[in-house]
């Protein structure tokens, strides 16, 4: 209870959470799509422990965090900063620059805020040398320095994330936005490594050929475990480091593409939920876009096997857009992917999820745009009773964006030139949602396409406004036989109690095999 | 139609679904159909400003936190041992907005007379297709049409009430196109609540430290100041207006020197926020008291207040 008491206090501010419902359509639309982009200002100290954090360093790693921790302690008095590169001569300089690597291979508590300020600010000082120094060093890196600063690296940054990144399942049902998300004490440190890191790889000085025996594939796999980073910062310069590593490591490349494979097939098949599927995906739009045609089966099968079914889980619309990014590159580097990819997404196709759905019609959308006639031709049926279903929505975003296809021209000549199968399929949603959709936008939206369908073609219109006539009248029939059947029924119950004998399951389940067969027969 | 009549069969199944109910088990989709056409009948004779007499004990906004109703419920007596009036929100945001407003409509039938339930702003089609009742309504029934029956239903609802002549309660706020009671009285409230206009504003507006009216951040509705409060109070010989919409740490919050009160029913709302939920009592005598209370227990529903920075432990 005192928890819920003062929880209230470094929270924003009431008002805020509360105001963002808003009856204009767009005002409410926006707050309830746009994740709050400002990360909170407060930093909460977080309950994870960095002291154990920083433990989780692979083999490669002379100091385990518990020994690095006494260090710690015992440098109290000696950790001290070391004379400036400037103030040494150029040939003592490669020297230095591995003592200070050293150094930076000790790690600070940023749990305790109050703990050894003098010697984190000396390290945070030194890290910011490396990292000038490494901008504007102009011979090759020695075998010695890489192996340094991948140490310091793999010191700093490897860390397990608490369990409590994934413990409670429950926590799914919130809407990803809703959660505040964690920042990393230590980012004064992290960031300057990550800074150091990305100097090193991307540096002109560092040669892949060498540098890859220090940055392998155990050295990639720990880097890829830290984009579930609740930090958005610390995933911000992964992305760019993962990206710059796949650059430069041409000899990496497949490994780094099966190790991504591997993250999202756990995330879809087991936890559904890792704060870093967005920024694989953006660095894989990338990729994809690199790719070379043909399409080699290898990445076709990831389109189908993971970047597909990466549309299932219930948060997918914190990387829905990266998502679609991959997709869409994929549908234009090959159209003829365009069948496979629509009818994956209408096999994902959500049912009790409309802000979700509301993506997904801008997905297609976007695929339908690279989609040529003839992958068109082959699913339209069963993209147009989706799409049939879509117009006919309660939900005003959905049905608005189902009808916006119309607008697209390409979209709307795909339409046409196949009017005789999609008319008939969509005509009576359309019927329906002119006679009586609550939402004016929508009905007038309605009226329009209606109006296109038909100037394309007048008779198919009439026959399908006198089919759907038809089909409304016949309602009524087939209305009031089910309502017969379901009479016959009670008084064959009621018959059966009335002769006071237990009316068993499997009789009476037979029973209502006779019923039915007599009345559909009569 | 008083409580006190002697029961018939509609009664007593109105009483199993109550019970039903209160243990948060949804009712079907054809209970809820005959559910909301009796309670139409009922609503639709009820006033824009509807007259409810102490004791009753007024309650703001409850967003689907079912549990806190029901914690409600435990600490303000249950109806009809007490009358309830509540201003509004019902649904959304909370992870039982079908339970939380069926709960509300059934007691409404069994007890007319007992139990005032007002228009909130989230009451409407537009608002809970953005916010989660509507597709709450798609999970726990497979289709719209259990949406599509209450929001119906939501047009009927009343947009004001007014205790005892003296206090005047509502969702929102005041409307500069509204000076007295008979104004609003007039005019035909059965529809979705428009984007601007008095029904927009009654529903919409808050109280505001400037004076005079102000443009709303929220978008619709206004900011009215206390003059504003003071004069409609003077003109409509009122004591107090009684409001909710907006979330208050303590659970209420006076505003305009007494002459305005913010009550919100929802604790720690949206499972986050920390704050504490209260109800007004008005006994009798027409004396007020607070009550303020905090989260039920439960299980099954997210606490994300979980992250409590140490330095409060």
């Amino acid at each position: 209870m005192i928890k819920q008491i003062f929880g209230k206090l470094p929270r924003k501010p009431s008002k805020s959470s509360h105001n963002d419902s808003n009856p204009n359509g767009e005002g409410g639309v926006n707050s309830y799509y746009i994740p709050n982009s400002g990360i909170s200002s407060i930093s909460k100290p977080s309950s994870k422990s960095s002291a154990s954090n920083s433990n989780g360093a692979n083999g490669t790693v002379i100091a385990p965090s518990s020994t690095s921790s006494n260090r710690t302690n015992q440098v109290n008095g000696v950790y001290e900063a070391l004379p400036s590169f400037r103030d040494v001569p150029t040939s003592e300089k490669p020297n230095l620059f591995i003592k200070k690597l050293s150094m930076c291979c000790v790690v600070f508590d940023f749990n305790d805020p109050s703990k050894n300020l003098r010697e984190k600010e000396i390290k945070r000082q030194t890290l910011l040398e490396l990292v000038d120094y490494i901008a504007t060093v102009s011979t090759k890196l020695s075998d010695a320095a890489m192996q340094e600063i991948a140490k310091v690296a793999v010191v700093n940054l490897f860390r397990t994330f608490p369990s409590a990144n994934h413990e409670s399942k429950i926590l799914e049902t919130l809407d990803v936005d809703d959660e505040e998300p964690a920042l990393e004490p230590a980012w004064p440190h992290l960031q300057v490594v990550y800074e150091l890191l990305l100097r090193f790889v991307a540096s002109p000085m560092t040669d892949a050929k060498l540098a890859k025996r220090y940055i392998d594939h155990s050295f990639v796999l720990k880097l890829l475990d830290l984009f579930d980073s609740e930090d958005q910062r610390e995933r911000e310069y992964l992305k760019t480091i993962l990206h710059r590593i796949y650059g430069k490591f041409m000899v990496h490349r497949p490994f780094i593409r099966k190790a991504i494979n591997n993250i999202f097939y756990r995330f879809i098949f087991e936890t559904e939920k890792h704060n870093g599927i967005a920024e694989l995906l953006e660095i894989l739009g990338s990729i994809i876009n690199g790719f070379a045609l043909p399409l080699k089966e290898e990445h076709k099968l990831f389109l189908i096997r993971a970047l597909i079914p990466l549309h299932r889980p219930k948060c997918a619309s914190a990387y829905h857009q990266q998502l679609s990014y991959c997709i869409v590159q994929f549908v234009e580097k090959d159209f003829k992917l365009a069948d496979t990819v629509i009818r994956g997404l209408l096999k994902y196709w959500p049912v009790t999820n409309s802000s979700k759905e509301v993506m997904f019609l801008g997905e297609l959308e976007e695929v339908l745009e690279a989609t040529q006639a003839a992958e068109f031709q082959r699913c339209m049926v069963p993209l147009f009773r989706q799409i049939a279903r879509c117009l006919n929505s309660s939900h005003f975003q959905v049905a608005e964006r189902a009808l916006f296809l119309w607008n697209n021209d390409h979209i709307r000549n795909l339409i046409t030139q196949n009017h005789k199968v999609i008319m008939p399929i969509v005509f009576p949603a359309m019927e329906r949602n002119t006679r009586g959709h609550w939402n004016q936008a929508v009905q007038s939206l309605t009226l329009n396409v209606r109006k296109v369908m038909a100037e394309t073609d007048q008779i198919l219109f009439d026959e399908c406004l006198a089919k759907f006539q038809e089909d409304e009248a016949n309602e009524t029939e087939v209305v009031a036989k089910r309502e017969a059947t379901w009479k016959l029924l009670e008084e064959l119950a009621a018959s059966k109690s009335v002769s006071n004998e237990a009316v068993l399951v499997p009789r009476f389940s037979s029973s209502v095999t006779l019923a039915t067969g007599k009345t559909s027969g009569s | 139609m008083g409580a006190n009549s002697i029961p018939t069969d509609a009664t007593i199944d109105l009483d199993e679904q109550i019970s039903q109910l209160m243990q948060c088990k949804p009712l079907s989709e054809q209970q809820v159909r005959a559910l909301c056409e009796k309670a139409k009948e009922i609503l639709m004779d009820e006033s824009n400003v509807q007259p409810v007499k102490s004791p009753v004990t007024i309650c703001g906004d409850i967003h689907g936190q079912f549990h806190d109703l029901a914690e409600l419920f435990r600490i303000g007596g249950m109806c009809p041992d007490t009358n309830y009036l509540f201003m509004g929100d019902y649904v959304d945001r909370g992870y039982y907005s079908v339970e939380t407003v069926t709960l509300l409509v059934a007691l409404k039938m069994r007890y007319p007379q007992r139990i005032t339930i007002l228009r909130g702003n989230h009451e409407s089609r537009q608002i809970t297709q953005v916010y989660g009742f509507y597709d709450e309504c798609l999970r726990k029934y497979g289709n719209a049409n259990v949406w599509k029956i209450f929001t119906d239903l939501f047009d009927y609802f009343p947009l004001t009430a007014l205790v005892e002549s003296e206090i005047f309660c509502l969702h929102g706020g005041l409307s500069p196109s509204i000076e007295t009671l008979d104004n609003i009285r007039n005019f035909d409230r059965v529809q979705e609540v428009p984007h601007e206009g008095p029904m927009c504003d009654l529903l919409w507006s808050d109280p505001d430290d400037r004076c005079g009216w102000g443009i709303s951040p929220r978008g619709a509705g206004y900011t009215f100041g206390q003059d504003i409060s003071e004069q409609f109070n003077h003109t409509n010989n009122l004591k107090l207006i009684a409001r909710a919409h907006q979330l208050v740490m303590d659970g209420y919050n006076w505003a305009h020197e007494q002459k305005v009160v913010t009550i919100f029913s929802a604790p720690n709302y949206c499972y986050r926020c920390g704050n504490m939920a209260s109800i007004l009592e008005v006994d009798d005598c027409r004396n007020h008291t607070f009550i303020q209370f905090e989260p039920a227990p439960r299980r099954g529903e997210p606490d994300v207040t979980r992250r409590t920075p140490d330095y409060f432990l």
